[in-house]
């Protein structure tokens, strides 16, 4: 039975379902008192009722989280309910509903997917970063995608790419502000995780390679007990690196500037780099 | 005849494309927020002997910005957009910046590019001839001061970039971000992030206008979905584009620690 007072306040975004329900279980396995954020009430109860069944201790805070006033409720509410977040992190992701060349996606929806992929997760940090900076310490986690990163075979979901690419701008810039604070934030990659999103997102599920939930819950609980603190700011793929031989070299990692997202140079005398 | 379409055409960089473009041939229609800027960037490419249509508009605004595409599609054949409006926002640190104007960096320099092409390039792909030319900057793949919306909203164009080429290739059109470095204009010289960039970092608005001529002549095509800089030599880079495509380069990337790195 988890000790609900032995860690700090955590906060997930998009807590009903997929990866958001899995790190939210996952954390509150480890004691962490939980705030569960998402736009429906039913599945945030529904895993406000497995937190509570475990012995754990989490409250729904439901929120839509690319309208301001309602995150600043929900953090509000978590933060009498349970105490000020210590731990954040920003999950809720949305993609378009079908893959089209970008310019036949309806170019309202084509936004409403960068509001939530990247106005969220920065509506949360303006929300919850400044207590942390006060008190010297908070973590922030944003769930990026390798899709930010890399062209994809057909070229499709150009939204949800784009999105994940400015997520990890987002990040970078707001670590360049946190620098010596004692708030860190950091992004990760959960890779391809069977969920309601990704089930249709490359065709037929039975032919997909699918990462184990598990991969990106344990990342969650390293990251969430300092372990990845020195790789502030860069990004880290639950499924594929070995979070171990990074840390090892995460002094060089920083000092080249590395796991960020930059201009790649065509040769080393690139004059632009 | 065809037509080229500015946008941000009201002063600065936009304004002297707009009257490059029209000198080189092109009916231009020139979009801004104010309709009195576009009416002087009109009088200069008339006075220049060239055709200048003014529609205002606000690139953030699709209905706006479907209203350009019409009356640009009424003139002629649009071959060329340039999507140029922008701005940097303040380099304030997150803690004290204003949410709505940060935002507003992002819909100004990301949605505003993709509004835009999304209603010239149907018309573009189905004629199978275009050029799309994202204005672009390093500062969208680098630390900027402050917490920087410009450099998320422009390292997110550049992806959007590189998309829009992998969906256009074979088609006749192409997409290139192009960065024009620091030119001195009414946004550079009152930019706080730009306060400090000795003068030898300027590039001249000339080099800038020979580098977008260049860019929609058909000369840099190979490049698509890649960053230019007006200061490369982008001859040589056209030369070499095989294996700029090939490895992915030119464009945002994840940055690997070493040859090892199993990401990037």
């Amino acid at each position: 039975m988890p000790d609900p007072t032995s860690r700090g306040v955590a906060l997930v975004t998009g807590a009903g379902r997929g990866i958001g329900r899995d790190v939210s279980l996952a954390l509150a396995a480890e004691g962490w008192s939980v705030g569960l954020l998402g736009r429906s009430r039913g599945p945030l109860d529904a895993v406000l009722g497995e937190v509570a069944r475990g012995g754990g201790r989490a409250v729904a805070v439901p929120a839509d989280v690319t309208l301001r006033d309602q995150v600043r409720a929900a953090v509000d509410t978590l933060s009498r309910d349970l105490g000020p977040p210590d731990l954040v992190i920003s999950n809720a992701g949305l993609r378009e509903q079908a893959t089209s060349v970008p310019w036949e996606v309806d170019a309202d929806e084509w936004w409403r997917v960068v509001e939530t992929n990247l106005r969220g997760p920065f509506l949360l940090a303006h929300e919850v970063l400044p207590a942390m900076v006060a008190r010297g310490s908070g973590r922030l986690l944003h769930i990026g995608s390798g899709m930010g990163q890399r062209p994809q075979p057909g070229g499709r979901w150009s939204a949800y790419s784009v999105s994940k690419a400015a997520l990890g701008r987002l990040t970078d810039t707001l670590a360049a502000g946190l620098d010596g604070t004692g708030v860190t934030v950091l992004e990760t990659s959960p890779g391809l995780v069977r969920t309601d999103m990704t089930e249709t997102m490359w065709g037929p599920p039975d032919e997909q390679s699918w990462n184990p939930v598990e991969q990106i819950t344990a990342l969650v609980r390293r990251f969430a007990r300092g372990d990845l603190d020195a790789l502030h700011g860069r990004f880290v793929h639950a499924a594929r690196d070995d979070v171990d031989a990074l840390l090892a070299q995460a002094g060089a990692i920083v000092a080249a500037d590395a796991r960020t997202l930059r201009l790649r140079p065509y040769a080393p005398d690139d004059p632009l780099v | 005849m065809t037509v080229a379409v500015v946008t941000g055409a009201g002063r600065g960089i936009g304004r002297e494309v707009a009257r490059r473009l029209a000198r080189d041939g092109r009916t231009v229609v020139v979009t801004a927020r104010s309709a009195d800027q576009l009416a002087q960037t009109v009088a200069l490419v008339e006075a220049d002997g060239g055709t200048a249509v003014a529609v205002t508009a606000d690139v953030t605004d699709a209905d706006a910005v479907r209203g350009v595409a019409e009356i640009a599609e009424a003139l002629g054949d649009v071959d060329v957009l340039v999507n140029n409006a922008g701005v940097t926002g303040d380099a304030t640190p997150f803690l004290a910046c204003d949410i709505d104007a940060w935002w507003r960096v992002v819909e100004i320099d990301l949605r505003g590019p993709a509004l835009v092409a999304h209603a010239l390039l149907p018309g573009m792909v189905a004629r199978g001839r275009g050029w799309v030319v994202n204005v672009n900057s390093l500062g969208g793949a680098k630390e900027l001061p402050g917490t920087s919306a410009y450099g998320v909203a422009k390292g997110a164009l550049m992806r959007l970039t590189r998309f829009l080429a992998t969906e256009t290739a074979g088609t006749g059109v192409v997409v290139l971000d192009v960065s024009p470095g620091l030119v001195h204009t009414a946004m550079t010289d009152g930019a706080a992030i730009f306060a400090g960039v000795p003068e030898e970092d300027w590039t001249s608005m000339d080099v800038v206008l020979d580098g977008m001529a260049l860019a929609v002549s058909g000369r840099l095509d190979a490049l698509s979905g890649r960053f230019v800089h007006v200061e490369d030599d982008l001859e040589s880079l056209a030369a070499r584009a095989d294996d700029i495509v090939a490895a992915d380069t030119r464009t945002l990337r994840l940055r690997p620690y070493g040859p090892d790195d199993p990401i990037g």
